[in-house]
C-alpha cells in the first residue's frame, strides 16, 4: 500500500517562476488493480506518478510504502526501491536509440548483477509474451509505436516490479494500439501486479480493466472514484 | 614569511576548512535545533537534501586536514636549515609562539575530524539519517578548533621570519629543561618501558574483548587515546635514545630525518591511524542499538578494532626492533 501525507511539489522554489505542480495530496493507494490518474494538462499528474515511483522527492509530506517512509530515504536506499518495487513505461517511451530492442529491455537489469544468460532468458520470455521474438536484434529506432510501446513495457517489467507506472501509455498511439495496449495492461493487473496509469485519453479511463480513477485539477485532487 | 609550496597548500587548506566547517556549522545548528526526521515540513525535507552537499564537502574538507598534519610535520622538518639554531623540526616549530600551538591544534583536529568521517560514513549506511545529529554536535566542536587551527597556523607563518636565531631540539626535551616536553625527556627510562607495554598488552586485551562484547566501546576508545599519549611519551622518554644511539636525545621530530632512515613516519603514521580508528571504533559501538544500523555497526566496528590492533602492532613491532637492534646499551 502506498500512502501520501499532506504532498508537495514545486519546481523553480523560491524563482519567480515557481510552480506549485501538486499541493497537499493525500491518498491512498491499495494494492493489485488499475488506478488511473486523470485531469487536464498540467493538473499533477506525471508529477505525482514521478513522487509515487520514487523519481523525485516531495518538496513538503511523506510517502510511505507498505508503511515504511519512502520520501526520506537517502538516494543509495530509493535506488534500490525504486528498482525493485517500480516499473516505468514513459510517455516517449524513452528507448535507447542505436541499442536492439533486445538490449534495450534487458538494460534496467544490469545494475543488479545476475548471470547474463538469466537475463537474456527473461527478456526473450518478455519479448515472446509482447509478440516481439522477432524484432529482438532490431535496432529501436525501427520500431513502429506499438512496438515501441510493447518494448517499452517489456523493458518496464524485466525486475518483476510489483508496481508499473505508464505516464500517458497511449499519448503516441491510435485506438487500435491503444486498446491493444491496455489490453495489455489489464492482463498483466489481472496477474496482480499494480498499474498506476495518467492520462487524459477517455480511451483509457473507460477501459474495462480500470478499478480507480482519481482526478486532478491545479495539484489538487478533484475527484476520486472507484468503479 | 616565507613561501613555500607547502606553507602556500597548509595555508590553503586550513583556510578552506576553517571557511567549510564554519559555514556548515550554520546548518549544524539548524539541524540540532530543527532536524523531525518524522516530519514532512519543507524545512525538513530541505534539511534532508542539504545534508548531501554539506557532508560530502565536510568529508573532502577534513580528508585534507587529516593528511595537512603530516605535510605541516614534514614541512616544518624540511624548513629547519632555514633557520639558525634549528637542526630539526623542533627548532622550527620554536621559531615563534605559535608553532607548537599550531602542531596540537592540528593533531586534536586530526582525531576530531577522523571521527567525523568515520561517523559520517556510518550514518550514510543507515536509511533513516540515524546520526545526523551526533554528526553535526560533532561538528560545532570541531568548527571552532578548525578556525583557531587557521588563525594560529596564519600566525605561525606569518611570523617565521629567517633572521631568527631559534633553539633547537637539545635545549627542549632536556631533563635540565622546564615544560611538559623536559618532562617527558626526564621520565625515568625503565618505568616508562614497563609501562609501554603494559599498555599494548591492555589495548590489545581490551581490543580482542571488544571484538566479542561489543558493549567495551568506551573503554577501548580510551586506551586508545591513552596507549597514544604513552607512546608519544615512549618515544621521548627513551625510544629516541635508542635510535639516536646517544642517552641524552630525546627528540620526537629527528626521527624524520634521512639520517634515520625517516623511521618516524614508520612510526607515526600506524600510530594516529591505530589511535583514530580505536577511538571511533569505541565511539561508534553503542549506536549499533539504533534499528538502521544494526546490520552496519558490528561488523564496521569490528573492522575498526582489528585495523587499530594492527596499526598499534605494527608501532610496537618496529619500535622493539628499534630498541633491539640499536646499539646503546641503556637499561642494564
Amino acid at each position: 500500500m502506498i500512502e501520501l501525507t499532506e504532498v508537495s511539489k514545486a519546481f523553480n522554489q523560491g524563482q519567480p517562476n515557481e510552480c506549485r505542480a501538486l499541493r497537499h495530496v493525500s491518498l491512498t493507494l491499495e494494492r493489485g488493480g488499475i488506478t488511473v490518474f486523470k485531469g487536464p494538462s498540467g493538473s499533477g499528474k506525471t508529477t505525482l506518478l514521478t513522487l509515487v515511483g520514487c523519481l523525485a522527492r516531495p518538496t513538503a509530506g511523506r510517502i510511505t510504502l507498505d508503511g515504511r517512509l519512502l520520501s526520506n530515504l537517502p538516494e543509495r536506499f530509493l535506488t534500490e526501491v525504486r528498482r525493485h518495487t517500480f516499473g516505468f513505461v514513459f510517455q516517449q517511451f524513452n528507448l535507447i536509440r542505436g541499442l536492439t530492442v533486445l538490449d534495450n529491455v534487458m538494460l534496467p537489469a544490469y545494475p543488479l548483477g545476475q548471470p547474463h544468460w538469466e537475463l537474456v532468458n527473461a527478456a526473450r520470455i518478455l519479448l515472446d509474451r509482447f509478440g516481439l521474438t522477432a524484432k529482438a536484434t532490431s535496432r529501436v529506432e525501427w520500431l513502429s509505436g506499438g512496438e515501441a510501446q510493447r518494448t517499452a513495457l517489456a523493458r518496464a517489467l524485466i525486475n518483476d516490479p510489483a508496481v508499473l507506472i505508464a505516464d500517458e501509455p497511449t499519448a503516441n498511439l491510435d485506438s487500435a494500439l491503444s486498446r491493444e495496449v491496455l489490453a495489455l495492461l489489464g492482463e498483466l493487473a489481472t496477474q496482480g501486479r499494480t498499474v498506476f496509469i495518467s492520462s487524459h485519453d477517455p480511451l483509457v479511463f473507460e477501459a474495462a480493466h480500470v478499478n480507480r480513477i482519481v482526478e486532478l485539477h491545479d495539484g489538487q485532487i478533484a475527484g476520486d472514484c472507484r468503479c | 614569511m616565507l613561501i613555500t609550496p607547502a606553507i602556500v597548500a597548509l595555508q590553503g587548506i586550513a583556510l578552506s576548512v576553517a571557511g567549510t566547517v564554519l559555514l556548515a556549522s550554520g546548518f549544524a545548528g539548524r539541524i540540532l535545533r530543527r532536524w523531525d526526521i518524522h516530519s514532512g515540513s519543507e524545512l525538513q525535507l530541505r534539511m534532508e537534501r542539504q545534508t548531501y552537499l554539506i557532508s560530502t564537502l565536510i568529508g573532502f574538507a577534513l580528508g585534507a586536514e587529516l593528511l595537512s598534519l603530516l605535510l605541516f610535520v614534514h614541512t616544518a622538518e624540511s624548513l629547519s636549515s632555514q633557520f639558525v639554531g634549528a637542526m630539526c623540526a623542533t627548532g622550527v616549530l620554536n621559531v615563534n609562539a605559535f608553532g607548537f600551538p599550531t602542531l596540537l591544534l592540528k593533531i586534536a583536529v586530526f582525531f576530531l575530524a577522523a571521527l567525523w568521517l568515520l561517523l559520517n560514513r556510518v550514518d550514510n549506511r543507515g536509511y533513516d539519517y540515524p546520526l545526523v545529529r551526533v554528526k553535526y554536535g560533532l561538528l560545532m566542536v570541531i568548527a571552532p578548533l578548525a578556525v583557531a587551527e587557521g588563525v594560529v597556523q596564519t600566525s605561525y607563518f606569518l611570523g617565521l621570519t629567517p633572521e631568527v636565531i631559534t633553539s633547537c631540539c637539545g635545549s627542549l626535551f632536556s631533563s635540565e629543561s622546564k615544560g611538559v616536553a623536559a618532562e617527558l625527556a626526564g621520565l625515568p627510562p625503565w618505568p616508562t618501558l614497563v609501562l609501554f607495554y603494559a599498555a599494548v598488552l591492555l589495548i590489545a586485551a581490551a581490543g580482542v574483548a571488544f571484538l566479542r562484547w561489543l558493549g567495551l566501546g568506551p573503554l577501548f576508545a580510551t586506551l586508545s587515546l591513552l596507549g597514544f599519549a604513552v607512546a608519544i611519551a615512549a618515544i621521548i622518554a627513551f625510544l629516541s635514545l635508542y635510535v639516536y644511539e646517544n642517552p641524552n636525545h630525546h627528540c620526537p621530530f629527528c626521527l624524520l630525518k634521512v639520517g634515520y632512515d625517516y623511521v618516524g613516519y614508520a612510526l607515526y603514521l600506524p600510530l594516529f591511524a591505530a589511535a583514530a580508528m580505536g577511538l571511533s571504533a569505541g565511539v561508534i559501538a553503542p549506536f549499533r542499538r539504533i534499528a538502521s544500523l544494526q546490520a552496519v555497526i558490528p561488523g564496521e566496528v569490528r573492522r575498526l578494532t582489528a585495523l587499530a590492533l594492527v596499526g598499534f602492532g605494527l608501532f610496537y613491532a618496529l619500535a622493539t626492533w628499534l630498541v633491539l637492534r640499536s646499539n646503546l646499551i641503556l637499561l642494564g
